[in-house]
């Protein structure tokens, strides 16, 4: 079956745009959750720590799909709106920020104990050899696990379509229901995540040669 | 206590969950057996196998869970074959699942030293009993963690189906909860979202130990 792919393929490309932006918002919010909350949760404060494993279980254990319905369907219920773009952005944020706390915490417990050690030899607080020791050199190291975590983001924004927010897959299937032509919208659909993809893995690996630590790295 | 709008809701969402269960079980299943011969090929000698495995697994990693299974949906009745959503999703979680299983067990092939190989031929072993008797055996160490957590990804892969018209447990708990609010004008959505919430999590969460501890085990 053929169509006139003009028109269809500015569509795509629309939704495209959408899921990349409700993508690169929920991914920026889940690398701030992440790194923070894998902070503290590295810190072992009591309590704090507790309740950040409940986070981080709780949204690793449960499929993005049913919060992307609970923020959406169920939200309502106590008189919080949220519009299908918010919905998006919030659940990619706090569904991708539960697996970026494990990146970077993973990160953190990478630095060896030795440079903790020796900062604080150097008279360091705690908090200081945290900010100028641990922090830069863990990061460094979380960046393979957070770009893994940032790419599923991605490809999750798909999930939207269920809310009826106007991001690739949506759109794919909306054409799909009108045309029929299942191979090629969805064939091209499949194309641009896939080339949205290598380009961030291309990336992230950039990103991951200019920042890794000699010595340290070879994680995962 | 137990409100009486509780009883029968719950009564089709067992229905659901075993929806649920039964479509994470197949599909889990041929994601294994598709998966570990595509992992294998993936590491065989014959560059055209090869590049036909890591081709199959590049594709079905970089596009959403979501679009293959609406693909399979989609596309099936188009070539002929009219089934029923639960078996159209089954083929797409696990098409899509296999491409990770694929690439986990790549990961734990290669793991093994290629002195293990070597030291196999130079005993006169074939290619397939080393493959059998020398490289499984050690690479099911690095297989079983990831593998494992695969699984519990596949089983909120399941959530899914619900969006082509499977009445999993999400589709079930959706239906009553636009039955409740057409009868009593109260979906009681942030409650039935909650006992979805909860049943992926006690499904999941247990996996996930087992994971861990298996990590903790088999690490060599």
């Amino acid at each position: 079956m053929t169509i006139g792919f003009g028109d269809e393929l500015v569509r795509l490309l629309h939704g495209l745009g959408a899921s990349l932006l409700i993508s690169a918002i929920g991914i920026a919010l889940a690398l701030i959750i992440g790194c923070f909350l894998g902070a503290l949760r590295y810190s072992g404060l009591p309590i704090v720590t507790q309740l950040i494993a409940i986070y981080v279980n709780f949204f690793r254990c449960t499929p993005l799909i049913v919060h992307i319905f609970f923020l959406y369907f169920g939200l309502p219920e106590i008189g919080v709106k949220l519009s299908p773009f918010q919905t998006g952005w919030i659940s990619l944020a706090l569904w991708g920020g539960a697996y970026q706390v494990e990146s970077f915490r993973a990160g953190f417990k990478a630095v060896p104990p030795q440079e903790i050690v020796a900062a604080r030899a150097l008279g360091m607080s705690a908090l200081k050899s945290f900010r100028y020791v641990t922090l830069p050199l863990g990061v460094r190291v979380s960046v393979p696990a957070a770009a893994t975590v940032t790419l599923t983001q991605f490809r999750s924004s798909a999930f939207m379509v269920a809310i009826g927010y106007a991001e690739l897959t949506s759109v794919a299937n909306k054409i799909v229901s009108e045309t029929y032509a299942v191979l090629s919208v969805f064939g091209t659909a499949a194309l641009m995540y896939l080339v949205v993809c290598m380009l961030m893995s291309y990336g992230a690996r950039r990103l991951e040669r200019s920042l890794s630590v000699p010595g340290m790295g070879a994680l995962r | 206590m137990i409100p009486d709008w509780l009883p029968p809701v719950l009564d089709y969402m067992l229905k659901g969950l075993r929806a649920t269960l039964w479509i994470a079980f197949l599909s889990t299943l041929f994601a294994t057996l598709l998966g570990v011969a595509i992992g294998v090929t993936t590491v065989a000698r014959s560059r055209f196998l090869r590049y036909v495995g890591l081709i199959y697994v590049d594709i079905f990693r970089g596009v959403p869970s979501l679009l293959v299974l609406l693909f399979v949906f989609f596309s099936l009745p188009q070539m002929g074959v009219s089934t029923s959503p639960l078996v159209a999703s089954v083929l797409g979680l696990a098409t899509w699942g296999a491409a990770n299983i694929a690439e986990i067990t790549r990961g734990a092939v290669q793991s093994v030293p290629r002195t293990q190989e070597q030291g196999a031929e130079a005993l006169g072993m074939g290619r397939w009993d080393t493959l059998v008797y020398v490289v499984a055996p050690q690479a099911v160490r690095r297989f079983l963690p990831p593998y494992v957590g695969q699984v519990t990804v596949l089983i909120q892969a399941t959530a899914l189906t619900s969006i082509v018209g499977v009445v999993d447990v999400l589709g079930s708990a959706r239906q009553m909860m636009d039955r409740l609010s057409y009868v009593d004008g109260n979906s009681h959505a942030i409650a039935i979202y909650g006992l979805v919430l909860v049943a992926f999590f006690a499904i999941c969460y247990p996996l996930t130990l087992l994971a861990q501890w298996l990590e903790g085990r088999l690490r060599t």
